[in-house]
């Protein structure tokens, strides 16, 4: 299952994702933070991110 | 008595404005040129950077309290007007916070409109998620509102 937490507090916003992999969270929220207007303040990757990013350095 | 400031908000969707409008007891107010506040600026207060003060007051929509008619000055319904947003995209949202006609806004929409502001946001990213096919559920807690997405 894929998992986005969005927090809301006052102007404001967070970001988390949950099931994804690689790069797909960054590719999920990029429409989201538009519409919001930019206004996250931060993001949370998942750990099927970083282990696909250990793994790519792994195999160069 | 003009304190008459600017928020940074981004609102680019009426319609999930006018949704959060609502969620607070306020109600949006399409085409309305000119948002009620003291009237006049007096100098008081450092106004909004880079608009001229004879300017204050209009704007290209309105909100205000829920069924009450707006006036200027002393004890008046004022208004939270909609400008053009000073970095080109959507509009900000400009109201005068003084006394006990700004403090009514202040209850109903947040400290620094931060309730409405927030109450826009949880609105438009509801539709956003839902329209790619996300299940969205929401929580309160302290004043924080926690969207949770999934599929």
């Amino acid at each position: 299952m894929r998992e986005i937490i969005i927090t809301f507090d006052g102007a404001d916003v967070t970001i988390e994702t949950k099931g994804f992999k690689g790069a797909e969270c960054q590719k999920a929220t990029a429409e989201l933070e538009k519409a919001l207007g930019g206004r996250r303040t931060s993001e949370t990757l998942t750990a099927e991110y970083a282990k696909v990013a250990t793994d790519a350095k792994t195999k160069q | 008595m003009s304190h008459i400031v600017r928020q940074p908000a981004d609102i680019i969707d009426l319609d999930a404005l006018s949704v959060a409008c609502r969620r607070r007891g306020l109600e949006f107010r399409p085409n309305k040129t000119h948002h009620a506040w003291w009237g006049r600026f007096v100098g008081d207060s450092p106004g909004i950077a880079g608009v001229d003060p004879s300017l204050y007051g209009t704007c290209l929509h309105a909100i205000g309290e829920k069924g009450t008619i707006p006036s200027d000055g002393y004890g008046g319904h004022w208004e939270i007007g909609l400008v053009a947003n000073p970095n080109g995209r959507g509009y900000s949202l400009v109201f005068d916070n003084y006394g006990e006609s700004g403090r009514r806004i202040t209850a109903l929409a947040g400290e620094n409109l931060s309730g409405l502001i927030q109450e826009y946001g949880v609105e438009v990213a509801t539709r956003k998620m839902q329209r790619q096919g996300y299940r969205v559920t929401r929580a309160e807690t302290a004043g924080k509102v926690r969207l949770h997405c999934y599929r």
